[in-house]
C-alpha cells in the first residue's frame, strides 16, 4: 500500500530521519509514537511527498510516490495536518466538498447534480444542521470532525494523520477516533496516525511503531510493545504499565517528579 | 450548482450598477448632456444598424472626450480589484493589495523609467510601458516576499509581517519614482500623475492597451479560481488536495501582477481599490473565487467610475487626482479593517 524504504533526511547536516522502512498495509491501523523531534512529523511529510527524502524513496501501490500526478496522488492519500483546518469563511458543506477536487475534471462544474459523495459524507459525520455554517465560526473540535468529513469525501485508500485529536476534550478525542476507525473499518484503508498519546494509541492501533533520534526502535502490536521497558528506552520516563479493566489493552500511568531532570536535560538539545 | 446561481444573480445586478454608471459619469460634466444623449452614442457605436442623428458637437464629447476616460476606469478599477482578490487569498491576509504590497509603487517607478527613457521601445513599441511596469511591478512583489519569508524566518511571524515589508518597498520605489520625476523635465502635473493617479487626458489607445491584459488576466484567475479556493485552507492542505501548488501560486502572482502593471502604466498610482472592493464583495457574496473574482472586477470597475466621476466633478473646474478620492475612502476602511480583523493579524 503506501511504504518507505530506506527513508533518510537531514537538515543543516544532522539526520532527522535515518535509514527508516515503513509499511502500512490495506486495513490497518499503525499508531507512530515518539518522543518531540525523534523525526515524527518529518516521516509523516516524507510519507505524503510534502518533502522529498535525501535517500530512499516511497512506494503508494507499486509506484513511486512522486511518479503520480497531484491529483492521482490526493485520490489516493488523504492528509490531516497537525495544525488542523484554518478558520476559512467557507461555510461546511463547501470544504467538505473541496475534498472532491481530486476527482473532479475540469469541466465538471457543468455537471448539474451536486456530488452525491458531498451528502453521503455530511450524513455520516453528522455535520447535516451545522452545513451552511462557517468554518470560522466552529470550535476547533468541530472544525477537526470537518477536516476529518473532507478527507472522507476525497475517498482515500491512504489516510495519514498527524496528532489529530491535540487540543481536543476527552469526548471530542474518543468522538474522533471512533470515527475514523468506523470509516477504517468499512473501507478498509491503510491508517498512519502520530499519537502523543500512548493510552489512546493502545486502544485504537493494529501496530505501533516507536521512533527515536530518526530512527524507529521497536515496532509490534500494542498488546506485546507497550512495556515500562518500552517506555524507558524512548522516553525516559519511568512508568507503569497496567492492562484496562474492561478492555484489557495496556495502559500507561505515569509517576510524576522523577524524571524531571533527564527531561530538562533533553529538552535544552532539541532546542 | 449553488455558486453558479450566485455568480449569475451577482454579476447581473453588478452588470447593471456597472452600466449606470458609465451612463452617469458620461452624461455629467460642463457641457450639457443627458443620459438618453449618452445612450444614444453608445447605441450608435456598438450596434451597427442603429444611426445616431443627434448633434455631432455632443456625440464628439461623448465619444472622444468621455467615454475614453469612463472605460479606462473602469478597466484600471476591474484590474486592481481583481489583483485586490488573488492577493488577498493567495497571500492569506485580509490588508494585501497591490498597492499596499508596493506592486502599484514598483509598476509607476518601471512605467515612469520607460517613459522617460524611451528604453526597449523599439522592440515592444505602444507596449513598452506595460511591460516595464509589469517587470518592476513583479521586482517589487519579490522583494515584498523575500522580506517577509525573511523575517517570519527569524520567528516574527504573522501577516503583519507581509504588510510591514510592503510600506518598506513602497516607502523605497516611491522616493526612487519621486527622485525621478523631480530631476527629468517633465512638468509637475506629471509627477502629480504618477504619485496619485489620474484619468485626464486619456484616449482610446491607453485602453486599447490595458484590454488584452486585463481580459487575459481576469481569464487566467477565473480558470484557476478553484484552486485559489483550495489555497485558502493553506499550502499544504491544497497540496493534499491535488493542488499543484508552486505552479499555481507562480501563475496567479504573475497574472495578478500582470493586471496591476499594466493598469498603473496607464492610469498611475490608484490605491485601496483592490482593499475595499474584495472586502466588501466577501460580505456580499462569499468567499468562494469563482464568484469573487468576477463580481470584484464588475463592482471594481463601477468603483472606480465613480470615484474619477467625484475627482472631475467635485471641484470643478479644478480636477482632484483619482488616487486622492480612492485614499479618502480606502484609508479609513483600511484603518476600521485593522481594528476588527486585529485578531487575525496577531
Amino acid at each position: 500500500m503506501l511504504q518507505g524504504i530506506g527513508l533518510s533526511k537531514n537538515f543543516q547536516g544532522k539526520y532527522v530521519i535515518r535509514d527508516v522502512d515503513i509499511t502500512v498495509r490495506r486495513g490497518e491501523i499503525i499508531g507512530l509514537i515518539g518522543p518531540n523531534g525523534s523525526g515524527k512529523t518529518t516521516l509523516v511529510r516524507l510519507l505524503s511527498g510534502e518533502e522529498t527524502p535525501d535517500s530512499g524513496q516511497v512506494v503508494l501501490e507499486g509506484k513511486p510516490l512522486v511518479a503520480f500526478a497531484a491529483k492521482e496522488r490526493a485520490q489516493r492519500v488523504a492528509v490531516l495536518p497537525q495544525e488542523g483546518l484554518s478558520p476559512v469563511a467557507f461555510t461546511v458543506q463547501e470544504v467538505v466538498a473541496m475534498g472532491r477536487y481530486p476527482h473532479e475534471s475540469a469541466w465538471s462544474w457543468l455537471e448539474r447534480r451536486m456530488d452525491s459523495m458531498v451528502e453521503t459524507v455530511l450524513t455520516k459525520t453528522g455535520l447535516t444542521e451545522d452545513r451552511h455554517r462557517p468554518v470560522q465560526h466552529l470550535s476547533g473540535g468541530q472544525r477537526q470532525r470537518v477536516a476529518i468529513a473532507k478527507a472522507m469525501a476525497q475517498e482515500p485508500h491512504c489516510f495519514i494523520l498527524d496528532e489529530p485529536t491535540t487540543y481536543m476534550d476527552i469526548a471530542h478525542q474518543i468522538a474522533v477516533l471512533d470515527e475514523i476507525k468506523e470509516w477504517q473499518r468499512e473501507r478498509e484503508l491503510a491508517v498512519l496516525v502520530v499519537f502523543h498519546d500512548l493510552n489512546l494509541a493502545a486502544h485504537y492501533c493494529d501496530r505501533i511503531l516507536a521512533m527515536k533520534d530518526g530512527r524507529i526502535v521497536r515496532e509490534g502490536p500494542p498488546d506485546s510493545l507497550l512495556t515500562a521497558s518500552l517506555i524507558r528506552e524512548v522516553y525516559d520516563v519511568d512508568a507503569a504499565v497496567i492492562r484496562h479493566p474492561v478492555t484489557g489493552v495496556p495502559q500507561v500511568l505515569l509517576s510524576p517528579g522523577e524524571t524531571t531532570v533527564s527531561l530538562l536535560s533533553r529538552s535544552r538539545t532539541i532546542g | 450548482m449553488n455558486w453558479l446561481v450566485r455568480l449569475s444573480w451577482h454579476g447581473g445586478i453588478w452588470t447593471g450598477v456597472l452600466l449606470l454608471m458609465v451612463m452617469l459619469a458620461a452624461s455629467w460634466g460642463s457641457a450639457d448632456i443627458t443620459i438618453p444623449d449618452v445612450w444614444r452614442v453608445i447605441r450608435a457605436h456598438i450596434w451597427p444598424l442603429a444611426v445616431d442623428s443627434g448633434d455631432p458637437a455632443t456625440h464628439a464629447i461623448i465619444w472622444e472626450i468621455r467615454m475614453p476616460r469612463v472605460v479606462l476606469a473602469g478597466l484600471v478599477g476591474a484590474a486592481l480589484a481583481g489583483a485586490g482578490v488573488v492577493f488577498q487569498g493567495l497571500l492569506r491576509n485580509p490588508l494585501a493589495d497591490p498597492y499596499v504590497l508596493g506592486v502599484s509603487s514598483g509598476a509607476a517607478l518601471g512605467a515612469a523609467v520607460a517613459i522617460l527613457t524611451g528604453w526597449g521601445i523599439a522592440w515592444f513599441g505602444v507596449w513598452n510601458t506595460s511591460i516595464w511596469a509589469f517587470l518592476a511591478g513583479l521586482f517589487a512583489l519579490l522583494l515584498v516576499i523575500w522580506l517577509s519569508k525573511a523575517a517570519a524566518a527569524r520567528s516574527l511571524s504573522g501577516s503583519g509581517i507581509l504588510i510591514l515589508s510592503g510600506v518598506v518597498v513602497q516607502a523605497l520605489f516611491g522616493a526612487m519614482l519621486t527622485y525621478i520625476l523631480s530631476i527629468s523635465e517633465e512638468q509637475l502635473q506629471r509627477i502629480q500623475f504618477w504619485l496619485m493617479g489620474s484619468l485626464s487626458m486619456r484616449e482610446w489607445s491607453h485602453s486599447a492597451v490595458l484590454f488584452p491584459f486585463l481580459i487575459t488576466g481576469l481569464g487566467v484567475l477565473w480558470c484557476l479560481s478553484p484552486r485559489l479556493n483550495l489555497l485558502t485552507l493553506g499550502e499544504r492542505e491544497a497540496y493534499h488536495l491535488g493542488v499543484p501548488v508552486e505552479r499555481t501560486r507562480t501563475i496567479l502572482l504573475l497574472a495578478a501582477t500582470l493586471m496591476t502593471g499594466t493598469a498603473v502604466a496607464v492610469s498611475g498610482i490608484i490605491g485601496f481599490v483592490g482593499l475595499v472592493i474584495p472586502h466588501i464583495q466577501r460580505l456580499l457574496c462569499g468567499p468562494d473565487h469563482r464568484v469573487l473574482l468576477p463580481v470584484s472586477a464588475l463592482s471594481g470597475a463601477a468603483f472606480l467610475i465613480g470615484a474619477d466621476l467625484l475627482a472631475r466633478v467635485a471641484m470643478e473646474p479644478r480636477e482632484i487626482p483619482i488616487g486622492v478620492v480612492t485614499a479618502f475612502i480606502g484609508a479609513p476602511f483600511f484603518a476600521w479593517l485593522l481594528r476588527s480583523k486585529s485578531n487575525q493579524l496577531s
